[in-house]
């Protein structure tokens, strides 16, 4: 009997990942985190936590506030850094199996581009996910993202500065998504990734007091799904470039729902805080799912969807 | 030793004071690897996605060889449904989390706990009280009938000094106020946890009398485990986590 094995691979670009699941940015540190509670090896690639050049401190308490099917996060990109990163981070993500991403944001241009060359030669990085739809820093991230002439200008400074391959990271804080997504593919970036977390804000109505330290912060959970998937929709109909689905996806029929809307891959986001398992559940899902229907690769279901 | 997760059982869950509800949940030989002042994440509460996070409670106690109490203090939603589940419910358990107490060698060890505070002050007590050594707990509550497990510890033999704000049992006043007329009798040390302006008065209290104080701190938390960054304190040292880094902190790093 011939051999059907489910083919899982997914292809962004130059990057190609084993299995079409990883962990989205900021929801699984460096992965360390969950070594002793998640069979590590099984996914994709891990996304860390945002880099940037220096050591950032992130904003006042509190930083999260639950909101209806989510949760709000004002954390503002705390990191070790760059340097830190490379000599405490890298090594022991490099162990753990899955494609090594990592997440960059910049105030600047040419800090986004100093972080692209850094880890081009700093090895065992597979690929960076360029941030520039951060809502919780003052500056850069989101102000990029929001201009289809900037966050091409970030794309390109980094697309130049590395042999890595690039992802960006875009907001779905913009009146039409496809005109960033169209901007920034033009620039030969491997693939585009939607969403990041949406502005909002929580007041307490009895203290009068905002539930973020910053007031306002990103929202994430499955409140977000159809305002990522219609991201995604709108994305992959729009470019050749590949879509990495992210917002609310928290079980394997949610990343059918990304697949079917045109995305080559997925990212599991917050539902890790509820099980940390979130990403390898939702990954072996998939597979069942595939087998079930018979088909021979993951890739036969990125956008089959029936119109 | 590190986190596992878990489904733990609920072998009983018990009014134990006006709006205080003691969980008892069996989660197997793991149990006694905690240490006083670890916690654990609880949840999902619910199936479906609301209540959306799990909730950080404190290891209340250990009890028996397999399993750990909770006492939970119902303040909003997660909380009340908690306090309702029924005997026999299994509950996604991750844990034991963060950092415990790290008691001196040596000498009288002074806790402090304020409200639901309290919580793991019994533990770091009856660990210690095993050990022989001589524990006095200033324990403060809105009211005598907020108040539990005083008489189990005082016959473990601990020293229980009950402070009501409402002077309706012990002393009437803040635990603080309390404290402050016992300190200076020799002690170098003490622990405490509860609201953020109590412990704030402890730590006052013990830089003035020279002692070594550890705080319990509580934050709003996502993961529990490092990985968000969503419970992390500007402190004066950099951004610490409470959740790994603490929750026991040293006093002098905090305030
Ligand atoms: C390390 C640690 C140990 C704790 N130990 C105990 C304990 O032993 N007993 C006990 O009764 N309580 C303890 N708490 C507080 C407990 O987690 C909250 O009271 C509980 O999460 C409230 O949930 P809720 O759904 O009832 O309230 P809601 O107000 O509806 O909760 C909304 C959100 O706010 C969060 N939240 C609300 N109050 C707090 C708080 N004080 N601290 C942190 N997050 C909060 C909830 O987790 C949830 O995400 C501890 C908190 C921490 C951080
Ligand atoms: C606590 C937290 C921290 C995050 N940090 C980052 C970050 O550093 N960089 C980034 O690009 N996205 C960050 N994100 C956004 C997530 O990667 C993801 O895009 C978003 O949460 C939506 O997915 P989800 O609904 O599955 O969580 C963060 C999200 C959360 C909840
Ligand atoms: S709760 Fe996520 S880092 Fe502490």
């Amino acid at each position: 009997m011939v051999d059907l094995e489910l083919d899982m691979r997914a292809r962004i670009g130059r990057l190609e990942l084993a299995k079409p699941v990883m962990t989205a940015s900021g929801t699984f540190g460096f992965g360390e985190e969950y070594r002793s509670l998640v069979d590590l090896g099984a996914l994709g690639a891990i996304v860390t936590k945002g880099i940037s050049l220096r050591p950032r401190a992130g904003n006042p308490a509190p930083r999260i506030a639950e909101t209806p099917c989510g949760m709000l996060n004002a954390v503002g990109l705390e990191n070790p850094g760059l340097e830190a990163f490379l000599r405490d981070k890298l090594p022991g993500l490099r162990e753990m199996g899955p494609a090594v991403v990592v997440n960059i944001l910049g105030d600047t241009l040419e800090d986004y581009a100093a972080l692209a060359r850094a880890l081009d030669g700093a090895g065992g990085v597979d690929a960076l996910e360029v941030n520039i739809s951060c809502p919780n820093v003052e500056r850069g991230g989101l102000a990029f993202g929001t201009d289809p002439a900037l966050a091409a200008e970030v794309a390109a400074a980094v697309r130049e500065s590395t042999r890595l391959p690039v992802l960006v990271k875009l907001t779905p804080d913009v009146t039409d998504i496809a005109a960033v997504a169209r901007a920034v593919a033009a620039t030969g970036v491997d693939g585009l990734v939607c969403i990041n977390t949406l502005r909002g804000m929580a007041i307490d109505p009895l203290s009068g007091r905002p539930r973020l330290g910053k007031v306002i912060g990103g929202l994430s959970g499955p409140a977000i799904r159809p305002v990522a998937l219609r991201a995604v929709f709108e994305v992959a109909r729009e470019v050749d470039t590949a879509v990495v689905g992210v917002g609310g996806i928290g079980c394997w029929q949610d990343a059918v729902e990304f697949l079917r809307a045109g995305a080559v891959a997925v990212q599991v986001g917050c539902a890790t805080f509820r099980d940390p398992s979130a990403a390898v559940m939702v990954l072996r899902g998939l597979e069942d799912f595939l087998k079930g229907l018979g088909v021979r690769s993951c890739s036969q279901l990125v956008g089959a969807v029936e119109l | 030793m590190k986190p596992i997760r878990l489904e733990a059982e609920l072998l009983d869950a018990r009014a134990v004071a006006r709006q205080m509800v003691r969980l008892r949940l069996r989660v197997g030989p793991c149990a006694i690897r905690a240490r006083p002042g670890q916690f654990v994440m609880l949840g999902p509460l619910a199936e479906g996605m609301d209540p959306f996070l799990n909730r950080p409670f404190s290891i209340h106690r250990l009890e028996g060889p397999e399993a750990w109490e909770l006492l939970v203090a119902e303040v909003g939603r997660g909380t009340r449904m908690l306090a309702r589940l029924e005997p026999s419910a299994r509950l996604p358990v991750l844990g034991p989390l963060g950092s415990g107490f790290e008691p001196p060698a040596e000498g009288e060890l002074l806790l402090v706990g304020g409200g639901a505070g309290v919580a793991p002050l019994f533990f770091l007590a009856e660990d210690q009280l095993a050990r022989g050594r001589r524990v006095r707990l200033f324990y403060g509550a809105s009211s005598a009938d907020r108040l539990v497990g005083c008489e189990a510890l005082a016959a473990r033999g601990a020293r229980v000094e009950i402070c009501t704000d409402d002077g309706s049992a012990g002393f009437g006043g803040f635990v603080t106020a309390r404290l402050e007329q016992a300190l200076g009798d020799g002690s170098d040390w003490l622990a405490a946890c509860g609201p953020e302006p109590m412990l704030r008065a402890v730590t006052g209290l013990a830089r003035r009398f020279g002692l070594a104080a550890q705080v319990s701190l509580e934050n709003r938390m996502a993961c529990g485990t490092g990985a968000c960054m969503g419970c992390s304190l500007l402190l004066a040292g950099g951004p610490r986590r409470v959740c790994v880094d603490g929750p026991v902190f040293d006093a002098r790093e905090v305030f």
